[in-house]
């Protein structure tokens, strides 16, 4: 049974445009997604199960992010935890989904309460999901928790100001690892980091994956931290999936806007090639006919401004959606 | 290269910052030259002083920081001993830069072709027409629907758009020395590519120089051939770009590549710990807490900028073992 599956996902949102008028921003069009066989605890091993969405910005992988760790309601479409329907489920019964899927964001700062101390931010999850441990017992939790992300177990009185960015997501991540969940959804989390900290995290999140059986979806625009962590590559382009490739068997990528997007990053060992997609993504509120990506495709034929083309598999765990392919 | 003529050649640029705690020397003794049509990337992590050496080349430091010493040449005259009014001739002119965030960089109530035709018309005397024609054809140049973006404001474009018409505006009247404070970085890889692209093209076209001011490394050594390595305030190591990222010299440029998951193979070795505070320097090499090689002589003796055989400078007192040991002639 899969851990976490998707059919169909809508989300659309509306804009007001003036008077009386809305209009409607389709950020997710439609997308299914299944995120992995359900794994035996003892046999998971580092990056295998790790999944990477990639995509521009605007391309919808935030608001999918969103979707699947059930922050939002989806529009349309269905989502299943283990079997179980849960798109439509209240936020008091989703308290088991909780425990399993938990999501970090990119501004850690942000989404750490600045009046609350250490103890306070980590103590919360430990308070609904282990409301049986003791007040002595959370804090053995708390400081443990903190020294497994790298942080002092000595710092839970202090307050998120005391804390450098890179620590500040540590405490995120610590906040979020503490109820041992199967699947953490990490939006854009190494995105704007010096380098140092970026590998930081990168080698954080390889050891406690291995350590607490758990898997990652890193949503990212970054595509060597992306590689570097993943095995699975799910591509986005205008709120659909359009490549669904695996990064270590080396398959390679046919859909022609993922080798645009290889190609468009920058490397130090071939001099920088000019190829580089023409034109700006669409406009979520008026997605062009047919394949989205046409109107800056090279290689276009006459379909592909007609129908959609759906995500089929060409070969092994390799899923593209292109009439070309 | 050698022979080109000199542009900029900044020498022993230092600027501090009184603070409560004490005087931070954010620059520390920068030192770089670069001729015409090369362009040289500044690269560092954050705090290292590469956006405080951008605003003290056009002198725009905020207080109460200031700049304490040193030259900055441009055409044989020092911009440190210009008035303010001299001062903000060169600004646009001869100097341009060109921010990280590009939707801060313009008015957000006026047109892009109106911020555009206000820098052509401070600094020439031209008719209304010929300054839209320049800034039409500067947009064109940028692979931008000049016509339209020209009457566009700034909320209307994209991200790369916007900073591609930044980029128009900086360019439009041909300086000598662009600088670029992180442009690409907050783009995606597509739109970085079409930056980097046009940025490179019209490096070829022009005899400009242009600093490249970035973290990311990736984007440094598409655009780039000269790297100069920046860390607490002072340069650590410079020298050409292929040189410098296949055999770094100092331990900090090597940890930089090490941590950099596109670079590496196999498992990252991220630098330890964070960059040091500036108030509170120790006496030695700055990067001493976090270096894996360091010896006794590191903690006391602050290391100055060697020349390697290669053309290729470091400031590191295990320099000297290391050529040694390539079998090169040792410093000179």
């Amino acid at each position: 049974m899969s851990l976490l599956c998707g059919q169909k996902l809508i989300k659309n949102y509306y804009v007001s445009k003036g008077w009386w008028q809305k209009e409607e921003v389709q950020a997710v069009r439609g997308v299914d997604l299944d995120l992995g066989l359900e794994l035996n605890h003892l046999s998971c091993n580092d990056r295998n199960n790790n999944i990477g969405l990639v995509g521009e910005s605007g391309s919808g992988k935030s608001t999918l992010a969103r979707l699947i760790s059930r922050l939002e309601k989806p529009s349309r479409g269905s989502l299943h935890f283990r079997g179980k329907e849960i798109s439509n489920l209240p936020e008091k019964e989703l308290l088991f989904f909780r425990k399993r899927v938990q999501i970090i964001f990119q501004d850690a700062a942000a989404s750490l309460n600045p009046r609350h101390s250490v103890e306070k931010i980590l103590s919360e999850p430990v308070r609904n999901f282990y409301p049986e441990f003791s007040r002595s017992e959370r804090r053995e939790k708390i400081i443990e928790i903190m020294e497994q992300v790298g942080l002092s177990g000595k710092d839970y009185r202090c307050f998120p100001h005391e804390f450098s960015g890179g620590q500040k997501r540590r405490l995120a991540i610590a906040r979020a690892v503490i109820v041992y969940p199967s699947l953490l959804i990490c939006d854009e989390a190494t995105s704007g980091l010096d380098v140092s900290l970026q590998g930081q995290l990168l080698n954080l999140f390889l050891e406690l994956g291995e350590k607490f059986a758990m898997n990652y979806l890193l949503v990212s625009h970054d595509l060597p931290a992306v590689r570097y962590l993943c095995s699975r590559i799910l591509v986005m382009y205008a709120g659909m999936i359009v490549e669904d490739f695996s990064a270590k068997e080396q398959h390679s990528p046919v859909h022609p806007y993922t080798r645009a997007l290889l190609k468009s990053e920058p490397s130090l060992d071939s001099s920088f090639s000019p190829q580089f997609l023409p034109g700006e993504p669409p406009d979520p509120s008026a997605h062009p006919t047919g394949c989205s990506f046409h109107p800056r495709c090279f290689e276009r034929r006459d379909i592909c401004m007609e129908a959609i083309p759906e995500l089929k598999e060409t070969s092994e765990r390799h899923r593209v959606a292109c009439h070309l392919a | 290269m050698e022979n080109k003529k000199k542009t900029v050649t900044v020498k022993n640029l230092t600027t501090v910052f009184p603070t409560s705690r004490g005087l931070i020397k954010a620059a520390n003794e920068i030192s770089f030259s670069m001729s015409e049509g090369s362009c040289l990337a500044l690269i560092g992590e954050s705090g290292a002083g590469k956006s405080v050496t951008a605003l003290s080349l056009l002198r725009l430091v905020p207080p109460p920081g200031r700049i304490t010493g040193g030259e900055i040449i441009l055409d044989n005259q020092d911009l440190l001993k210009l008035g303010s009014a001299e001062m903000r001739r060169v600004r646009g002119d001869d100097l341009a830069l060109v921010f990280q965030d590009s939707l801060s960089t313009f008015n957000p109530v006026r047109p892009i072709g109106a911020h555009i035709c206000e820098t052509i018309n401070t600094h020439r005397r031209l008719s209304n027409g010929e300054a839209k024609e320049i800034a039409l054809g500067k947009m064109a140049d940028m692979g931008l629907p000049a016509e339209r973006v020209f009457k566009s404001f700034p909320f209307q474009l994209s991200g790369g758009m916007r900073q591609r018409a930044a980029l128009a505006m900086a360019l439009s009247l041909h300086p000598k020395l662009l600088i670029t404070d992180e442009a690409t970085t907050s783009l995606d890889v597509t739109l970085q590519a079409q930056v980097l692209h046009y940025l490179k093209k019209h490096l070829q076209d022009c005899c400009m120089s242009v600093l490249f001011i970035s973290h990311d490394l990736a984007a440094a050594a598409a655009v780039a051939d000269r790297v100069a390595v920046i860390y607490a305030g002072r340069i650590v190591e410079s020298g050409p770009l292929k040189e410098v990222f296949q055999k770094p010299l100092h331990p900090y440029t090597e940890a930089l590549i090490g941590s950099h998951p596109s670079f590496c193979s196999g498992t990252l070795e991220p630098i330890k710990g964070s960059p040091p505070d500036l108030a509170n320097l120790s006496a030695g090499c700055s990067f001493v807490s976090r270096c894996s090689k360091a010896s006794g002589i590191c903690h006391q003796i602050a290391p100055v900028l060697q020349e390697a055989p290669t053309g290729h400078q470091a400031a590191c007192h295990l320099l000297i073992g290391k050529v040694v040991d390539d079998g090169e002639v040792a410093v000179s």
